[in-house]
């Protein structure tokens, strides 16, 4: 599991507390260079007809913001920077955890990151659901049409169900990361034992492992799209319940 | 598993705070509603350029209408000017006709008049060349002349 070790690379603490430059954090920062390059080299001086750059940061705006659109409503388009801050850092971070050799670290990977993200959306959400609906947003809690003689067991159920969002949302993403990581580190392990073993052993391994491996590298990058979608998804339908209640 | 240790969660938390920070306001909030402001304007210059389209289409449909409409008030004034004109020389070639035959029928009419007349007067010249005649034959014969 060395590919999650974190490495302080600056050790600094402030109030008692370690808040060392490590590797997550490079790797955060990297990430976060990326983002500010695709960004501000497609959208710094846009044009009325976008050229290649701007039209990929154009598809992106476009992705988030009819997601939000087709979840919250004409309401949605308040939360776009939002949510579309938090698809592509997570998608930044995913993609370049991938990446071979350079030894880049992947923060997603780490429950912290994706926990420390996940209660942002849910503390965004209760700002928006109190500021909005006041103390009648804890009718979110009860469900509409529901028979009476259920009620106090549906209440306790939704309100478990609400406080647990976050930790989903978290453990989602994180064990998405976890897993490709660890599965693509398993089979090329495979490859490199057997190869070692010699004989009619690693002749008989090396290619199907090899070949799985293969498969298995364009899978999480798959894997990596998509849990960004799901934590963006995610985020702009609990967004709607904070801004439309049911 | 590094994941779960409590000693990784401050400082990368720390860290996911800030880099967050520094993407919301620094980057997104700077970028994005240069992006979405475009995607606006170009949808509302799109618009516009259609509802411009649709005034010219429709202009362009009523000039068609009227152009079509002056084409068959004109087309029906001139089927009545040549309705009238023609009943006007019908009437006129009716009239001359009729005229004609008057005149003819009067021209007709004298010259029987006449023809009579002169069968008269040939007939009676007849009877006295034929008294003069028979007297003259008379006196031949007899000496005696009878006077007519």
């Amino acid at each position: 599991m060395e590919q999650f070790e974190i490495h302080k690379l600056a050790p600094m603490s402030a109030l008692n507390h370690d808040i060392s430059f490590t590797n997550s954090s490079l790797a955060m920062v990297v990430a976060l260079v990326a983002v500010a390059v695709f960004m501000f080299g497609g959208a710094m001086s846009p044009k009325l007809i976008p050229g290649r750059w701007q039209a990929a940061v154009e598809f992106v705006h476009d992705f988030v913001a009819g997601m939000l659109k087709d979840s919250v409503g004409p309401e949605g388009r308040r939360y776009v920077p939002l949510v579309f801050a938090l698809f592509i850092f997570t998608l930044a971070c995913n993609l370049l955890g991938l990446l071979p050799f350079l030894g880049i670290f992947t923060p997603t990977s780490h429950i912290a990151v994706t926990l420390g993200m996940a209660m942002l959306v849910f503390a965004v959400v209760l700002v928006v659901g109190f500021a909005r609906h006041g103390l009648h947003f804890f009718s979110l809690f009860v469900p509409e049409g529901a028979p009476v003689v259920l009620l106090p067991l549906l209440v306790v159920i939704e309100i478990v169900s609400f406080l647990s969002r976050p930790f989903t949302l978290a453990i989602r993403l994180f064990a998405n990361m976890t897993a490709g990581h660890v599965l693509l580190k398993v089979f090329a392990g495979f490859v490199v034992g057997l190869g070692a073993a010699g004989g009619f052993l690693s002749l008989s391994s090396i290619l199907p492992f090899a070949v799985i491996n293969g498969f298995l590298v364009p899978l999480e990058l798959l894997i990596a799209v998509v849990q960004a979608y799901v934590f963006a998804l995610l985020t702009a339908i609990y967004l709607n319940d904070a801004v439309n209640l049911h | 598993m590094p994941q779960f240790d409590p000693a990784n969660f401050p400082h990368q938390l720390f860290w996911l705070a800030l880099v967050f920070a520094i993407l919301y306001f620094g980057i997104i909030k700077l970028s994005l509603p240069k992006i979405s402001g475009m995607i606006d304007e170009r949808q509302s210059r799109v618009d516009t350029d259609i509802k411009a389209a649709e005034v010219a289409n429709a202009k362009a449909t009523a000039a068609e209408h009227a152009y079509l409409d002056n084409l068959a008030k004109s087309r029906a004034a001139a089927q009545k000017h040549l309705g009238g004109a023609k009943a006007e020389s019908d009437a006129k070639i009716a009239a001359d006709i009729k005229a004609t035959e008057v005149e003819m029928t009067a021209k007709l009419n004298a010259a029987d008049v006449r023809i009579n007349a002169a069968k008269q007067q040939a007939l009676t010249s007849v009877e006295s060349v034929a008294s003069d005649v028979a007297v003259n034959i008379v006196e031949r014969l007899t000496g005696v002349r009878f006077a007519a």
